[in-house]
């Protein structure tokens, strides 16, 4: 398991990471949201020990991320597709596997495997450089998996992939929880991290403003739901249920809109159309980290 | 070791896949070895001759007699025309030079002692580099037409009574003076007139022009041919080709998020800085293995001390492994990287005549020079190609490499830790 705690860094130009604290348990897929420059990727370089905090400590499985033996639990995705172009899918494989120490038997083994999960193994031999965006993003997964590690932080591993792609990386994802691993996500598609998710944070100016289930989130971040109903009989009072009428279409702003259903039920009334607006993750985002653009 | 190893082969691996980079590792330094070994060699054909033309207003034996002389050399290829069209040829860039034996040539009197000269020599503008070549082609050749007549009994001896004829005729000359220089052309007629032909300009007075080529080592035959010269400029072409090629992947690891993930990786970072200098390292080996194979199987290339030449080669592999992480951190893209190492390198190889000879620098210019390990490196292949160097002598230089290398190495490392992952 992944703990995090009171992780504080700078880079000399106000703190980057500022007294960060959570814990991604085994089984458990935790997103890190966050807009850009939020501190996510200085966060992840601090778990997987390419820099030291100037505050607070990282463990995973209990060690110091800074130890080499440490960092044999760890598998990394990262955003930047880290790649060998010049290279076959098979001996990027090969190549991360033997700098995480396996044998040449387990290695064979485990290569076909992770090129299996990646859905690469009629390309396997094949230089990277003759992939396509979504080949080299399964790749890129695939090489983070090659040990075996109970740890893994994927860095955005869905940018720029298609559909098919991006549906594929979500099944391996899942599978990959549902052997116990611990995996720490980060991503800009909030209905990625609604999916795939059991609990969020989401940080900004390098603290977590909060965290916890998508659910808990919206309930305290999300604001009202919307109901609009179109068409709506005109005797039909819309103040009692705090709601809006403009021309043809009703507006009604609830914590709970199965109270306006229930009431245009109760009251038998006509209407022609009806749309329920929830909050959702992207919601709460922006009511956490704003609607100025970053940089 | 067994981390080093993978990380190098990997490297290895890539740069012979990557088939631009690998031709001017190996390809474009082998190339640049035949190319000047060829042509100074002369094994392209002909060696390179001077054409001239040749215009005799003296119309008489001794200048038809130079200008045999002059077209009997390797140097020029000698044409005899009028003087208009000599000019017009000259114009058209077709000759490099007009030359004009004036009237009185021919006697010799006045060639050297007159006080108006008796060739004259109109060289192409664009080739005044030429002039002072061609001059001492004359000079040399003008001598040997004078020794010839200096040689020839007969020719002395009708010159001598001509002379004698001369002083007789002589109306204003003193009559005591007459008498002297009478006395010493009459001796001079006799002395030409006892010589036999057969012997003379035999003895010791006549020596040729005591000119020999000797090789600065008596026990050592210097370069058979220009490709033991060339072969050593080749093989720092592919050191530098190489250096350049593995500091660019370091940056292209760095941005391309390969080295973060080895960062995060169960090695440290001496491992993925090691690894790259190993994989430099053997890529120096092969390299240069690779190109004085072909110098010594194709080219006939001498290789003076197998054991000498092996510790220059690790020596080189060692420097230009070092010269790899000072360039690869000259900039912090690969465009400023891939300038910045050319750039750099194509100085080193400047200054220390890996593209220019040394002979034709300025003297400040050949001081920098010392601060070039491509002048060290070309020095040490050649001493244990063909200098001859014993292993006290192969000291310097090979020390001079291992010392840049430990320099750069150390400040490039330096730098690359500072910079961190960004």
């Amino acid at each position: 398991m992944i703990t995090v705690n009171d992780l504080r860094f700078s880079y000399g130009n106000g703190p980057a990471v500022d007294g960060v604290s959570f814990t991604v348990s085994a089984g458990e897929i935790f997103g890190l949201l966050g807009p850009n420059g939020a501190g996510k990727s200085t966060t992840i370089h601090l778990i997987g020990g390419v820099l030291s905090p100037a505050g607070g400590e990282v463990r995973l499985d209990g060690g110091d991320p800074k130890r080499p033996a440490t960092r044999r639990r760890l598998g990394v995705a990262p955003q930047t597709l880290s790649l060998y172009e010049g290279l076959t899918g098979e001996e990027n494989c090969a190549f991360f596997g033997r700098l995480n120490g396996l044998s040449s038997k387990l290695l064979k083994e485990r290569t076909a495997r992770a090129i299996d999960l990646a859905g690469l193994t009629d390309r396997a031999r094949d230089r990277v450089s003759a992939y396509s965006g979504g080949m080299k993003r399964r790749l890129n997964l695939a090489v983070a998996l090659i040990h075996d590690p109970p740890i893994l932080l994927l860095d955005e591993p869905t940018v720029g992939v298609d559909p098919q792609s991006r549906n594929h990386l979500f099944d391996s994802i899942e599978a990959l929880r549902g052997e116990g691993r611990a995996i720490l996500f980060t991503t800009h598609y909030m209905e990625e991290a609604q999916r795939l998710c059991d609990r969020v944070a989401v940080m900004d100016h390098g603290k977590i403003m909060d965290s916890g289930s998508v659910d808990g989130l919206i309930a305290r971040h999300g604001g009202p739901s919307v109901v609009e109903v179109e068409g709506l009989d005109r005797s039909f009072a819309v103040e009692p249920l705090e709601g809006t009428r403009n021309g043809d279409l009703c507006r009604f702003e609830t914590p709970n809109p199965m109270i306006v259903l229930q009431a245009l039920a109760d009251r038998k009334a006509a209407y022609t159309g009806l749309r329920i607006h929830r909050a959702d993750l992207e919601t709460v985002f922006l009511n956490l980290t704003g609607r100025r653009l970053r940089d | 070791m067994n981390i080093l190893l993978t990380a190098a082969i990997k490297d290895l691996k890539l740069l012979t896949r990557d088939r631009v980079g690998f031709f001017f590792v190996i390809g474009f330094p082998l190339l640049m070895a035949l190319f000047f070994g060829s042509i100074f060699s002369g094994g392209g054909g002909a060696a390179g001759s001077m054409d001239i033309a040749l215009v005799d207003e003296d119309r008489t034996g001794g200048s038809a007699e130079f200008a045999k002389i002059l077209d009997a050399t390797d140097i020029l290829q000698v044409i005899t025309l009028d003087p208009a069209s000599a000019m017009e040829k000259l114009k058209k860039g077709d000759i490099t030079a007009v030359l004009v034996l004036k009237k009185g040539f021919g006697d010799g009197s006045g060639l050297f002692f007159g006080s108006e000269p008796l060739i004259e020599v109109t060289v192409d503008p664009s080739r005044k580099a030429e002039r002072e070549y061609l001059r001492g082609i004359l000079i040399q050749n003008a001598f040997e037409g004078l020794q010839k007549k200096f040689k020839d009994p007969g020719q002395m001896r009708s010159m001598a009574q001509q002379g004698l004829k001369e002083i007789q005729q002589s109306p204003g000359m003193d009559p005591a003076q007459k008498k002297i220089y009478g006395d010493f052309m009459t001796s001079l007629d006799t002395f030409y007139g006892g010589m036999d032909p057969k012997t003379s300009g035999k003895g010791s007075f006549f020596k040729e022009p005591a000119i020999r080529f000797v090789d600065f080592r008596k026990d050592q035959a210097g370069p058979r041919s220009y490709f033991e010269i060339s072969f050593p400029q080749a093989v720092m072409w592919g050191l530098v080709a190489c250096a350049a090629a593995f500091a660019l992947s370091l940056v292209q690891e760095r941005l391309r998020g390969t080295y973060l993930r080895l960062l995060m990786a169960p090695i440290g970072r001496a491992h993925i800085l090691g690894g790259k200098a190993l994989g430099c390292f053997l890529a120096c080996i092969l390299t240069m293995t690779l190109i004085l194979c072909v110098g010594v199987f194709l080219f006939k290339v001498r290789i003076g001390d197998p054991g000498l030449l092996l510790l220059v080669m690790l020596c080189a592999a060692f420097c230009f492994s070092g010269v790899m992480m000072f360039i690869s951190v000259l900039g912090r893209t690969e465009q400023a990287v891939g300038g910045a190492s050319w750039a750099l390198l194509l100085v080193f190889s400047m200054v220390g005549g890996g593209m220019i000879p040394l002979i034709i620098m300025p003297k400040w210019l050949i001081t920098v020079g010392h601060f070039s390990p491509v002048k060290w490196g070309i020095l040490a292949f050649e001493g244990a190609i063909w200098r001859g160097f014993s292993p006290a002598d192969m000291l310097l230089p090979c020390g001079m490499l291992l010392l840049f290398g430990l320099v750069f190495f150390s400040i490039g490392l330096t730098i690359f830790t500072r910079r961190g992952i960004a």
